[in-house]
């Protein structure tokens, strides 16, 4: 896909030099002003919607978020051996493997993704600027509806006696999924090297 | 002798242009920053372009009441 769009973006860059050379003239005629409506206002403006598109797509790919030095331990963390929750995830392949980061770190609500966005944004600025914290935390608690948005009807949910006697408090929040499922990226196992190591 | 019009249709190109080769630079190293730099360097200049040559069209269009 992103090779298909260099190549449209060469082709829009060429025809938008050739105008801005040449093209001065292009209003005069009924064909010219085709041309500059084409080569000035519609190519550039698909090429750019199609652009930024891919550009948020990619940035919600697992390589993308383990593309900054700051995000490496969390990548490791998905292959400890034990019972971490990002662990399971991955190695059992209950979510996308190419999205595995985004799939739990964005709020499946209206504007969800625009926010995990922008908090995006943020993070790119601070591994720029070197003022990464030292310690990385959640700007809010985990929300609980992020764990139903997959977990709330799923068979292996719905069965476990704890999650029925607290349903109520689970969906309102009051209950916090994390209360009870403590290991999310189990650190210390990565800095011991316990990994599981697929056959 | 070059028109207005004229004018403002290659300063119209040049903004495109600008913000298209900065895409396309970006494309070439993709990397976070680069995503960032695409949406605040590479979008706003062919927006603006897009806008100055749709501008420059209607004016032509209206002055000679082709509208």
């Amino acid at each position: 896909m992103r090779e298909l769009l260099i190549i449209l973006l060469a082709v829009a860059v060429a025809a938008a030099a050739a105008i801005a050379t040449h093209g001065g003239g292009l209003t005069a005629h009924r064909a010219g002003r085709l041309v500059l409506l084409v080569g000035l206002c519609i190519l550039p403006v698909l090429i750019t919607g199609t652009g930024v598109t891919v550009g948020v797509h990619e940035s919600s790919q697992t390589t993308f978020c383990m593309s900054c030095h700051e995000m490496e331990p969390y990548g490791k963390s998905l292959f400890v051996d034990g019972n971490s929750l990002p662990a399971l995830h991955y190695q059992r392949r209950l979510i996308d493997r190419d999205t595995v980061c985004f799939s739990c770190h964005t709020d499946y609500a209206m504007f969800g993704d625009a926010k995990a966005k922008l908090n995006g944004l943020r993070h790119v600025w601070v591994h720029y600027t070197g003022q990464t914290p030292k310690k990385i935390k959640l700007y809010q608690p985990y929300p609980n509806h992020n764990c139903l948005h997959c977990h709330d009807d799923a068979r292996g949910f719905v069965e476990v006696p704890m999650h029925q006697e607290k349903k109520a408090e689970i969906a309102n929040g009051k209950q916090s999924c994390l209360g009870c499922h403590s290991v999310v990226h189990d650190m210390d196992a990565v800095k011991a090297g316990n990994f599981w190591v697929g056959e | 002798m070059m028109s207005s019009y004229e004018r403002s249709v290659r300063r119209a190109a040049v903004f495109v242009l600008t913000g298209l080769a900065i895409q396309l630079g970006m494309q070439l190293y993709w990397s976070p920053l680069t995503v960032v730099l695409v949406a605040v360097l590479g979008v706003p200049p062919v927006l603006i372009g897009v806008g100055l040559c749709l501008a420059a069209v209607l004016r032509y269009l209206k002055e000679r009441k082709a509208l």
